[in-house]
């Protein structure tokens, strides 16, 4: 049309390779993203079943014993060190196992910390006109803070993790005592880092519930302000606790005692947001759909994992309870009944707008109702072991502890059918699902801009900018 | 909005200088806070190391994850940096394109033969505007929204015909 225009958007249709494998569009790299995660879960989560089925019965029935190269922990890098990789282990381990671990993790941290700056840059500097920073949906918000916890906690993991390797591979002694080092030092990095990761990892969730309970309650979140900031307070708050992971160190009692009240004051923000999404419930025309159902789940469990940690931030409490399976209950119930509830509401309430296709929603419920049963089941009789002092990362165990951990196990192997049967779900979906008509294919209260878009979006999503009128809605932000 | 009819030079009154710019949504003093506050909180930690060898490690993440940030917002605005200058005199229409890092472009037509034209539909975006004149046609404010496109079409169509009657023979 005009000759000194500058629309680029005459490239040819990308064949597969070009699209997928080659890709600058952030809707495609999310998919990837989505894939890539839903790939290496799976795999986990088979590390994590034949886990159960070791623990299942006392007496060790199919993991080695040879130099105990397969302890309890998912997290075992490949190396057997756990994925806190403490020294003196992870200093005086031999062979090459540890330092690719390191390399690895080094690897996926600068590829965080690369993807945070994306998403930062992207919040502060590229909204559409009049959208301030107090009119950004929610999920974008907690998506933000989630990137700003990883600019700032991951460079302190690569600092810690430069250290192991240089103190391997290199003769220095950061860690070590008989050269001035501590490895108490190390544990001090390393939850710098670790207490943030934390809420990296549950704060998208917040954001993903918000957007999902009020679509379906039919009503406006209840005090967005009050929910951004106390985003930003567990953000800011959650790099000032880190030693309550390290209770039973030997700290002093005054830093014990400051840790103990700093953890406390984490569970005000967070109290906030509980009962502000119960508030935006209150007085509402609530449709239990099957994204409503997975929020329902994680209010009440991400609480009463949140309650357990309350008990677990008492360091004279964690003096008992410190590496035995109450622990292991407790961030379960917040990451697994938790977090992983909130990505399941996210996937069940966006995967017709992704796909352009739509879920049965009698398999989103038999799915929910399926891990909901499977998850309890494993992590709540984990909480009696623990009280009952079974310690974490063990293979084996004394007949005591026999009979929940027959429950726990059952309880893991019908989430992972549950999660077996949600990866039929998605490919029946993709490819035989009730194709969607609608742009807005919920409701009213679903007014965030994806919405206003077909399903899927076109390739560019928004060719022209949008107005506020698209999402400056009355009711709702 | 962003656009803006500059205040006439004393040295030039019958000079009318319009400039258009894409919006950005992050200021520069938001910039300045979000770096700045950014890197004090980084900082906070750094006072439990002063004075060991591990500060220096763990400062170098740091500085090279705060310089990224940094980098990534500067280049994000440079090249989103869309800006358009329209000179209009009573004798020339002379427009220049900067886009990001690409060499500008210009266009220069007799003011007197400049029509504006808008397409409702049809064009890159919602009410394309553009002016024709030279034997070329050329964007004009593409970045901007609808609304502020129909307003500078307003706005173009009142200062040409001021500067052509400038220029009237039954001016004296």
């Amino acid at each position: 049309m005009a000759d000194a225009a500058m629309h680029g958007h005459d490239h040819d249709h990308r064949d597969f390779f070009t699209r997928w494998f080659m890709s600058t569009n952030h809707k495609d790299i999310g998919i990837l993203y989505l894939f890539t995660g839903g790939i290496v879960g799976l795999i986990s989560v088979i590390f994590t079943v034949y886990m159960r089925m070791e623990l299942m019965h006392p007496g060790v029935q199919y993991m080695c014993m040879e130099g105990m190269r397969a302890p309890g922990g998912n997290g075992q890098t490949g190396a057997g060190l756990g994925w806190v990789l403490y020294p003196p282990l992870s200093t005086t381990e031999a062979g090459y196992a540890a330092d690719l671990a390191l390399f690895a993790v080094h690897l996926s941290g600068a590829s965080s910390i690369l993807g945070a700056i994306n998403i930062i840059t992207t919040f502060l500097n590229m909204r559409a006109p009049g959208m301030t920073i107090h009119k950004v949906p929610l999920f974008a918000w907690s998506i933000f803070v989630t990137a700003w916890l990883i600019l700032l906690s991951l460079p302190v993991l690569a600092g810690a993790i430069t250290m192991l390797i240089t103190d391997r591979n290199f003769g220095t002694t950061f860690f070590a005592p008989a050269g001035g080092g501590d490895p108490i030092l190390y544990q001090h990095i390393l939850w710098f880092f670790g207490h943030p990761e934390v809420y990296i990892i549950v704060l998208p969730a917040f954001g993903i519930i918000s957007q999902v309970i009020s679509t379906f309650s039919k009503k406006p979140i209840f005090g967005y302000l009050p929910m951004v900031y106390a985003m930003v307070a567990i953000g800011v708050l959650g790099f000032v606790v880190w030693a309550h992971h390290m209770y039973t160190t030997g700290m002093s009692l005054s830093q014990q005692a400051y840790f103990m009240t700093a953890t406390m004051v984490i569970a005000v923000p967070t109290g906030i947001k509980i009962f502000s999404w119960i508030a935006t419930m209150w007085g509402g025309s609530i449709e239990f759909k099957t994204p409503m159902l997975w929020a329902f789940g994680f209010l009440f469990l991400f609480t009463v994992g949140g309650v357990t940690g309350i008990v677990l931030s008492q360091a004279a409490v964690d003096r008992a309870y410190h590496d035995t399976y109450y622990v292991v209950a407790h961030f379960h119930y917040v990451m697994s009944l938790g977090a992983v509830f909130g990505i399941f509401a996210g996937i069940y309430f966006w995967i017709g707008k992704m796909s352009g296709r739509q879920y049965p929603e009698w398999a989103g419920k038999l799915h929910f109702w399926a891990m909901f049963l499977g998850s309890n089941l494993t992590f709540f009789p984990q909480h009696f072991l623990g009280r009952q002092g079974m310690p974490r990362r063990y293979i084996d165990y004394p007949e005591a502890f026999a009979y929940w951990n027959w429950f726990s196990s059952l309880g893991a192997f019908i989430s992972f059918a549950s999660f077996v049967f949600f990866i039929g779900v998605v490919f029946y979906t993709l490819f035989a699902g009730r194709r969607v008509t609608e742009n807005n294919y919920w409701n009213e209260y679903a007014d965030t801009l994806e919405w206003t878009l077909p399903s899927p979006p076109p390739e560019h999503t928004f060719e022209q900018l949008p107005k506020p009128s698209d999402w400056d809605h009355s009711h709702a932000h | 909005m962003p656009y803006r009819w500059l205040p006439p030079d004393p040295a030039t009154p019958r000079q009318m200088h319009l400039q258009l710019w894409a919006h950005h949504s992050l200021t520069r003093t938001g910039f300045v806070g979000f770096v700045g506050a950014t890197a004090a909180l980084a900082l906070v930690p750094m006072l439990a190391l002063l004075g060991q060898m591990v500060l220096w490690v763990i400062m170098a993440f740091f500085g090279a994850a705060i310089w990224a940030i940094w980098a990534a917002i500067t280049r994000n605005i440079r090249d989103r940096s869309y800006a358009e200058d329209l000179i209009l005199t009573p004798e020339q229409a002379h427009l220049i394109h900067r886009r990001g890092t690409a060499a500008s472009r210009e266009w220069r037509a007799n003011t007197h033969w400049v029509s504006v034209a808008v397409y409702p539909k049809g064009g890159p975006v919602e009410d394309y505007l553009t002016l024709r004149g030279a034997g070329r046609e050329v964007e004009l404010g593409s970045f901007l929204t609808p609304d502020e496109r129909r307003a500078l079409r307003d706005d173009l169509l009142r200062h040409l015909a001021d500067l052509r009657g400038a220029v009237s023979p039954a001016a004296p």
